[in-house]
């Protein structure tokens, strides 16, 4: 094929593929329309919306094309400051997680707790089909929880997985050795038992973890501990059990929880509402596609919020 | 369609005058496919509203485009022009080429800053350059001709198109009235 031929076949395809990112990268309808208001995207919004979906880890902040499935906290702190900087309101926190790593949810509630101290915002969190365990640590730092009356919540707790597979290494005839610089340094070893010492250990790091999620909850709950600490066995509830136990405020869909934030946070009329977890440009992209070509995407989206996964909050 | 790209774009002096007509049909698909998407994205629309939007936007281009040629054949052959109709609308279906640039400069957008709707003032200025060329090569006009020829049919347009707004309004308040 002739040069100037492949080179305008080639303009044809850049201006198609322009076009199609324009068309498929924009905002669903829907959101615009129904977000109460205009979905600003100058800064200047009443109310920051914050997707907490998928498990909670301290995973990279991505890049352009993001980093990686689950929630990460680096990128949810990122958006709680952007959302301080541009001076909204309230923060809304729409929380559809099993839960996660201690560290990672400890590090949200953190954030999410100094901004609500600060008293300029206020604070909602609006729960979609599981809002457990680490999911529930962010929950807790909000100034009004919401939840759908079969909303997965609760396993309050930490759980640390062990395995011992030495007679299986036995079966296949592994030897495995190690050379460590301490007794403990291969305390999580899978290829022998753990001894007393060990497992005492790595309770106490169980307790001490639960202890501070505890008094984390107590905290942001405003709960007493000794009214906390019963239901915090690491057992599930409904929405509607947990509104009775008080671990939620009140029941409702996410635009329940927005409305709750506007009134918190006093604003008359409609909100202005601001997505602020679309800095992850896949995390945008493919529910944007999704809403233009309902299917093409249905296995990346499937995979974001897994359906079973346990309600841990240390692996 | 690809030479026809091509030369209008990068070598204007060796470009048909006239391409064949299935050609400048091809030409306003293309333009008003990539048109109808741009919009669908800044209107939120889903597949549904591309495709009407499409169908939408591919009339007008269309209407457009015969009545641009139609009032530029007619004041050219008033102005001494000796070309043939077809060779008019073909040659100004051809001129728009360099609307194609126009989505790749959009989606550009955020980077390029306030070049970006200098950009598009320019893509537009070199579509009715290319206009004012294409009547010149169709008719064997002067350039000055040409340009007075596109003004002249926008100008007819624009009455044209305020007739036709006006007619229903005046009627409409004569029955008020």
């Amino acid at each position: 094929m002739r040069t100037d031929r492949i080179l305008a076949g080639l303009l044809v395809a850049a201006s198609l593929v322009a076009a199609s990112a324009a068309w498929l990268s924009s905002p669903p309808r829907e959101s615009s329309l129904n977000l109460a208001g205009a979905l600003s995207g100058d800064g200047t919004a009443d109310v920051a919306l914050i997707d907490v979906y998928g498990t909670i880890s301290d995973s990279a902040d991505g890049g352009v094309f993001g980093g990686g499935e689950g929630a990460s906290s680096n990128r949810l702190i990122a958006a709680i400051r952007d959302a301080e900087t541009d001076g909204v309101k309230a923060i809304l926190l729409r929380i559809n997680s099993p839960g996660g790593t201690a560290a990672a949810s400890q590090a949200v509630y953190q954030e999410l707790m100094r901004v609500r101290k600060d008293g300029k915002i206020k604070i909602v969190a609006a729960m979609g089909d599981v809002t457990a365990s680490g999911g529930y640590y962010i929950a807790a730092a909000a100034d009004h929880v919401v939840a759908l009356p079969a909303t997965t919540t609760g396993s309050i707790g930490v759980i640390m997985h062990l395995q011992n597979i030495e007679g299986l290494m036995d079966k296949l005839g592994i030897d495995t050795r190690t050379v460590q610089s301490g007794p403990h340094k291969d305390i999580l070893s899978p290829f022998r038992p753990t001894s007393p010492d060990e497992r005492a250990i790595l309770q106490a790091q169980v307790t001490e973890t639960y202890n501070q999620f505890l008094s984390d909850i107590v905290a942001g709950r405003k709960m007493p501990l000794d009214k906390l600490k019963p239901l915090a066995d690491g057992r599930i509830y409904t929405g509607s059990q947990a509104q009775k136990v008080g671990l939620v405020d009140s029941l409702g869909n996410w635009r329940v929880a927005l409305a709750k934030a506007a009134d918190l946070a006093g604003i008359k009329g409609q909100p202005d509402v601001e997505n602020y977890s679309g800095d992850d440009f896949w995390k945008g992209f493919v529910p944007r596609v999704e809403a233009k070509l309902p299917g093409f995407f249905r296995s990346v989206q499937s995979s974001e919020v897994p359906v079973k996964v346990p309600l841990a909050l240390m692996e | 369609m690809l030479d026809s790209l091509y030369t209008t774009l990068f070598r204007p002096s060796v470009a048909p005058v006239a391409p064949p007509l299935r050609v400048a049909w091809g030409i306003w698909f293309l333009l008003s496919l990539l048109e109808a998407m741009s919009l669908a994205g800044a209107l939120s629309l889903g597949v549904g509203g591309l495709l009407a939007m499409l169908v939408l936007v591919f009339v007008l281009n269309v209407v457009g485009w015969f009545w641009l040629a139609a009032a530029s054949n007619l004041l050219a052959q008033v102005l001494g022009g000796k070309g043939a109709a077809e060779s008019t609308l073909t040659a100004i279906a051809q001129a728009y080429w360099p609307l194609i640039l126009l989505a790749p400069l959009a989606a550009l957008e955020p980077w390029l800053g306030l070049l970006a709707p200098l950009l598009t003032f320019g893509v537009f200025v070199w579509a009715y350059f290319g206009v004012v060329r294409a009547i010149s090569r169709a008719h064997a006009l002067s350039m000055g001709r040409s340009v007075l020829v596109l003004l002249g049919s926008g100008a007819a347009i624009g009455l044209g198109v305020m007739a036709l707004l006006i007619t229903p309004v005046l009627a409409l308040l004569t029955a008020l009235a």
